[in-house]
């Protein structure tokens, strides 16, 4: 067993765990953040996603202990308290999601995509996405989500 | 995944002990986005795991004075896909990184982290190679540079010894006064490609039918990327034209290796290897004439 | 849309009421539960084909520290064969393996990692057998294999039976269409054209990978969660199974489920609850039992292999005379609800033209490979994919515009189909109007580079509805005016929830956030079919309206005694009831109840306002020689794409440039709902089975089982949104709530012919098989140019 400490969501964490936990299981089942899915275990889906340091990477290719000493942010921490970020209302307002398997994944990588870039084009939104696979939606409405953020 | 211990180096002095210590049942982590996935899958079982990811004096982009490029090992893709840097002068990464996986498997993995997984499909090295790259591989017995293009020698394969970490990249200032164009053939955007071009070239000063310096560099129809060197010479060595440039297209697809599995025909990817050193080869003079 | 909304709440665009939790990870899924002192499970599956299983040696799995249960198929626990329509499978294989991955034992351990060490040391001995996996040999009257010798002594269901072939021992169902003498007709037809077309195996690739977990308490009882549509079907199916009385099985729907799209058959919940059932003594531990992608891809139902052989006659004028149609859907070595896939796979081609003369044989048979069928459009895309490829086809040899042939022959309201029944809400005309209006149809894009050709296709098509059908609910009047509806229909993500809430709204005229939806749970939802076959708004939508009427009239009965008035003076709105014309005559509905001294409240006699109704809707069984039925359906969802591809000749890569969908759903109860089933249909499957989706096998084993290599669209593989437009039609139909038909299912039956017919256009090649891959693409432009040349 290993020492981890990171930030989680604004919060401190300790814990034991063994190497050869992914960071994406210590948050779903450590920590029973159970936002970010397990879509395929192999880092080509995007069901995973969740931010380190505000970059978005696919957590269950990445070993916990990686991210030691930094501030990981899931889907359950967009949100400040009751007020929800403005890609979460985006999402809503434009019915960007069906079943939400694979919404927590793509809205963290659509704003981590919205947190860097200035006055994005659709194509610049379609890359930036490209590896969070949607079955339900044909992206179309992700996509306009994302573009009609206001980013200020 | 199996179990492992998990060493953590800080440095590359340490990274080094580690390496001298372990290196035999050891693997380096960097980004890690090959390796874990490939851990998960128990295609790789080693007992001892060296995490390199935080050593932060290897994560740089370095603009050096002969106008060539330094860039560390650790440095993520990501950061090299946003470098105002090499967007200036080599553009051929940044437009090659763009295509690479995904934003979010660029954002954690690194450039010395994919060299030394060596897949033959990999977009990088390709590029690096056609740039003429040379690599640092560090050791507790020291350093020695060698050419990328001799560094990958076969699938997942490479020279890198069971002691030494890739520390350094180095692309030589003579590059920047050319021009490069990597492209890949692939089903979706951003898939491994069947196929995966990166040319790089300078014309003549005074004749720009004249093409002094030139490497054609294939990915994924080969076991690793190699330079052609048959279809370089014939561009070199001869007044540019249409039918010159389908004749180092037809070298490169009588020389190359792919093989067919259910991406395609062995067949159809020498054919996209043809069409593609064609489309490379000419927007690269297009370009460098240009400038 | 251009539409005269007088609803208030019917036909506006409410946000998700499920969309909170889902972005914000609040959302629960199946494989997010976790129950105390759970255990976790893995299967062992068969590496063969087709094998004889000789033995099965659990003893160093029983061994492994931290393993507590292993099973394997043998009487005790998996007693009985079930099946939808023929009662085929066991839930682990008795005897025989019938496909590579059939699952031939079972572990729950204390973690996966443990389980699926013990499945690793279970050691089964097989004899091999010769596999068959080619639809046409499967079908022969002497296949190299038959997977079941004793298919005619198996059970099947009452209400829809299949139908067995005397001679062809492979097949698990034959269905016919006989309208008229197509041989006639074709005897005197100016241009007769006959052509085969074959789809290739797709998976439906929901993005929740299927799970189940199973639970049984104190009393015995067993409690079953999983990634189900159809809560009631898999009770049926689990119960059947193991000779329980159905009643003593308990389907809950852990709040959400990520997709299903028709593939969601209940393996994974079966073999949890085998491995809870199995233990000895109590408590008893419950099981999660979830598949990983790779399972899913691998060992899970997908869309069958497809056979389309078509013939048409026509008059020089494009009049359609004659259609004869032969069908195989190459399924899986158990039926499944494919049994019904192979059947109702003929409906599309029956209803889309009218066709004087007209005959099907459609067939469903075995293969060594897993199960396969119902998939989105239930056989209905599939047969289309031949039909509307084979329509321009013949619009060519007419020398007549491929849509002005569709807009001549497609049926209208009150025309007779193949089943000879009359047809009613048909919006294939203002379809196939607005899809040409959209793609611009006739314009000429230009060319941005000489070895870029550009080409526009289009393509009708329809979907049914499935009948017999029953959907039944309960609504509930809250004293604090909270309307609550009881519902079996499962919230996949398709919005059932939101506009059976906004349906409620407006039967009470409250905010649909005075509405509940429940969720599902056989122990307090009633019956449904299950959500499949698009047929949730039209009939538990329908079955809301009568208990919506049945509460009400409850409402109005006590609220009349107290108002002094009769009931038929009542109306209510806003959680008040009051006298029409008369608004101060009212109450609260709250008044209508007692506060009681220790708490909650009461009425007086009733117990509850608790409206409850079914709405069933028999059809008529079509003519088992004939196919002749007056209604074979409850409706028909119309569709029509086009489609804009430009193709690299030298590379043959394909890129759908523009692509449009024009969808008859009849009243849009929530039109962003509706177009986000059409993106989806259009964007992921469309786009997908036409172009890029395969499962790809040798031997029985698929040889693509991730995402790398089973290549789902991306955001790069989808037209640019300006490049992407959607048109609702309402057509309304009589008997649905406010003339609401349904809409998930049309959405992808037609893609794949609009895109094929969109090549043709660009570079005059025609492909009979999906997907169109870019080498298929180089190598026959290749050919086509040896051709002229030499």
């Amino acid at each position: 067993m290993e020492n981890l400490s990171l930030i989680v969501n604004g919060e401190k964490i300790e814990a034991k765990i063994s190497p050869e936990t992914t960071l994406h299981t210590f948050l779903h089942d450590t920590l029973g953040l159970t936002g970010s899915k397990e879509g395929c275990g192999e880092g080509l889906c995007g069901c995973c996603t969740v931010r380190v340091d505000g970059k978005a990477v696919k957590s269950c290719i990445i070993l916990a202990l990686q991210v030691e000493g930094k501030s990981v942010q899931t889907i359950e921490g967009l949100a400040d308290g009751e007020t929800l970020d403005p890609v979460q209302e985006a999402f809503l307002d434009h019915g960007a999601f069906q079943c939400g398997y694979c919404t927590p994944g793509m809205i963290m990588a659509s704003k981590a995509f919205l947190d860097e870039a200035s006055k994005p084009s659709e194509k610049d939104v379609r890359h930036a996405l490209s590896g969070n696979l949607c079955r339900c939606t044909g992206y179309h409405k992700i996509i306009k989500a994302t573009l009609s953020v206001d980013q200020k | 995944m199996d179990n492992f211990k998990y060493f953590r180096a800080s440095d590359v002095k340490e990274a080094c002990s580690l390496l001298s210590r372990y290196g035999e049942e050891a693997k380096i982590l960097s980004g890690g986005q090959s390796l874990v996935s490939m851990m998960k899958q128990r295609f790789i079982m080693p007992s001892y795991i060296i995490d390199v990811k935080g050593i932060s004096e290897l994560d740089y982009i370095r603009l050096v004075d002969d106008g060539g490029l330094e860039i560390g090992a650790m440095t993520t893709h990501r950061s090299l896909e946003k470098s105002a840097v090499i967007r200036e002068n080599f553009s051929m990464l940044s437009n090659m990184e763009l295509t690479l996986a995904s934003m979010a498997v660029r954002n954690w993995g690194t450039v010395g982290g994919s060299l030394c997984s060596a897949d033959p499909a990999s977009d990088l090295a390709p590029s690096l190679i056609a740039l003429g790259a040379q690599v640092t591989l560090s050791s507790e017995n020291g350093e020695r540079v060698v050419l990328l293009e001799d560094f990958i020698v076969d699938s997942f394969e490479t020279i890198l010894k069971e002691n030494e970490l890739l520390t350094q990249i180095q692309v030589p200032g003579k590059a920047a006064l050319g021009c490069g164009i990597h492209t890949k053939f692939a089903r979706r955007a951003h898939d491994l490609g069947i196929a995966s071009v990166a040319t790089h070239l300078i014309l003549d000063k005074s004749d720009r039918d004249i093409c002094n310096h030139i490497r054609i560099v294939l990915g994924a129809v080969d076991p690793f990327p190699q330079r052609y060197k048959r279809a370089e010479g014939l561009i070199r060595e001869n007044k540019i034209n249409e039918a010159l440039i389908e004749e180092a297209a037809r070298a490169v697809f009588e020389d190359c290796n792919p093989t067919t599995d259910i991406n395609g025909t062995e067949e159809y990817k020498r054919e996209i290897a043809r069409v593609l050193v064609i489309r490379t080869v000419k927007e690269a003079i297009a370009r460098a004439r240009s400038v | 849309m251009e539409t005269n909304n007088e609803y208030k709440y019917i036909g506006t665009s409410e946000r998700n009421v499920n969309g909170v939790e889902k972005v914000t990870g609040a959302a629960q899924y199946c494989s997010d539960m976790e129950l105390s002192r759970m255990l976790y499970g893995k299967v062992k599956r068969s590496p063969y084909p087709h094998a004889r299983i000789i033995s099965i040696d659990t003893s160093k799995a029983k061994e492994l520290p931290g393993v507590k249960v292993v099973i394997v198929g043998d009487e005790e626990t998996c007693p009985s064969r079930f099946g939808a329509g023929v009662a085929d499978e066991y839930v682990l294989a008795r005897g025989k393996a019938l496909y590579v991955g059939d699952a031939v034992a079972a572990v729950a351990a204390e973690t996966e990692e443990i389980a699926q060490e013990a499945v690793d040391l279970i050691e089964v001995e097989y004899e091999e057998l010769t596999p068959v996996f080619d639809g046409d040999e499967a079908f022969s009257r002497n296949p190299p294999a038959i997977l079941h010798e004793e298919l005619k002594s198996y059970k099947t269901i009452r209400s829809v039976p299949p139908r067995f072939d005397e001679n062809r021992p492979n097949v698990f169902n034959y269905f016919r269409i006989r309208r008229d003498n197509t041989e006639e007709a074709f005897k005197n037809a100016d241009i007769v054209l006959e052509n085969r077309f074959e789809v290739a195996m797709i998976h439906h690739v929901q993005m929740e990978p299927h799970c189940g977990i199973a639970k049984v308490d104190g009393t015995g009882r067993l409690t079953v969660w999983g990634t189900t549509s159809k809560p009631y079907g898999m009770h049926r199916d689990i119960s059947e199974s193991r000779g329980m009385e159905p009643s003593s099985v308990r389907v809950i729907i852990p709040t959400h489920v990520g997709g299903s799209f028709g593939g969601r058959e209940p393996k994974a919940e079966q073999i949890a609850s085998s491995l809870v059932l199995a233990q000895k003594g109590y408590p008893k531990r419950p099981v999660k039992m979830r598949f990983t992608r790779e399972e899913q891809l691998t060992t899970t139902t997908t869309r069958a292999r497809y056979i389309v052989e078509i013939k048409t006659g026509a008059k020089k004028d494009g009049t359609l005379v004659a259609t004869k149609m032969k069908t195989i859907l190459v399924g899986g070595a158990y039926a499944g609800t494919g049994y019904l896939t192979a059947r109702n796979g003929s409906f599309g081609p029956a209803a889309n033209y009218k066709t004087p003369t007209f005959s099907m044989d459609a067939y469903g048979v075995y293969t060594n490979q897993r199960m396969a069928g119902a998939f989105r459009g239930f056989g209905n895309a599939e047969t289309l994919w031949g039909m509307e490829s084979h329509m321009d086809m013949l619009a060519e040899e007419l020398n007549i515009d491929p849509l002005k042939l569709r807009l001549m022959n497609c049926t209208d309201e009150g025309d007779l189909n193949a089943f000879q029944e009359k047809m009613h809400s048909v919006g294939a005309k203002e379809c196939l109007h607005a899809a040409a209006r959209d793609i611009e149809w006739g314009k000429k894009t230009e060319q941005k580079a000489p070895h870029l050709k550009l080409g526009k296709g289009i393509a009708l098509g329809n979907k049914y509805s499935i009948v017999p059908t029953a959907s039944a609910c309960f609504v509930k009047v809250h004293p604090d005016g909270l309307v609550e509806l009881r519902t079996s229909t499962v919230e996949l993500g398709q919005g059932s929830n939101t506009i059976f809430s906004q349906m409620i709204s407006e039967e009470f005229k409250v905010p649909v956030s005075k509405v509940r939806v429940l969720n599902p749970d056989t122990d307090i939802t009633p019956f449904d079919l299950g959500t499949a076959s698009s047929r949730s708004t039209f009939n538990m939508g329908n079955a809301i309206r009568k208990a919506c009427a049945d509460a009400k009239k409850q409402l109005f009965d006590l609220a009349a005694k107290e108002l002094g008035v009769t009931e038929d003076v009542l109306e209510t709105a806003e959680s008040r009831v009051f006298v029409k014309g008369s608004p101060e005559k009212s109450m609260h509905v709250s008044e209508l109840f007692i506060p009681m001294v220790i708490g909650g409240y009461t009425l007086k006699e009733g117990a509850e306002i608790i409206g409850k109704a079914t709405y069933y809707l028999p059809g008529v069984m079509p003519d088992p020689e004939t196919g002749a039925s007056e209604r074979p359906a409850s409706f028909y969802m119309f569709v029509a794409q086009a489609a804009e591809v430009e193709v690299d000749i030298e590379t043959g890569k394909i890129r759908v440039t523009k692509m449009v969908t024009a969808n008859d759903c009849g009243k849009a109860i929530n039109p962003m709902m509706v177009e986000g089933q059409q993106d989806g249909g259009v964007l992921s499957m469309g786009i997908g089975s036409a172009l890029l989706e395969e499962v790809i096998t040798d031997n029985g084993v698929m040889l693509n089982p991730q995402f790398a290599d089973y290549k789902l669209p991306t955001t790069l593989d989808c037209p640019d949104c300006d490049n992407y437009k959607s048109a609702i039609i309402e057509t309304a139909h009589r008997e649905g709530p406010w003339g609401a038909k349904g809409v998930g299912e049309g959405t992808m039956v037609s893609s794949a012919p609009a895109i094929a017919n969109a090549i043709y256009d660009a570079i005059g090649i025609r492909f009979h098989d999906i997907p169109i891959t870019p080498e298929q693409v180089l190598t026959a432009l290749k050919e086509k140019n040896q051709e002229s040349l030499g």
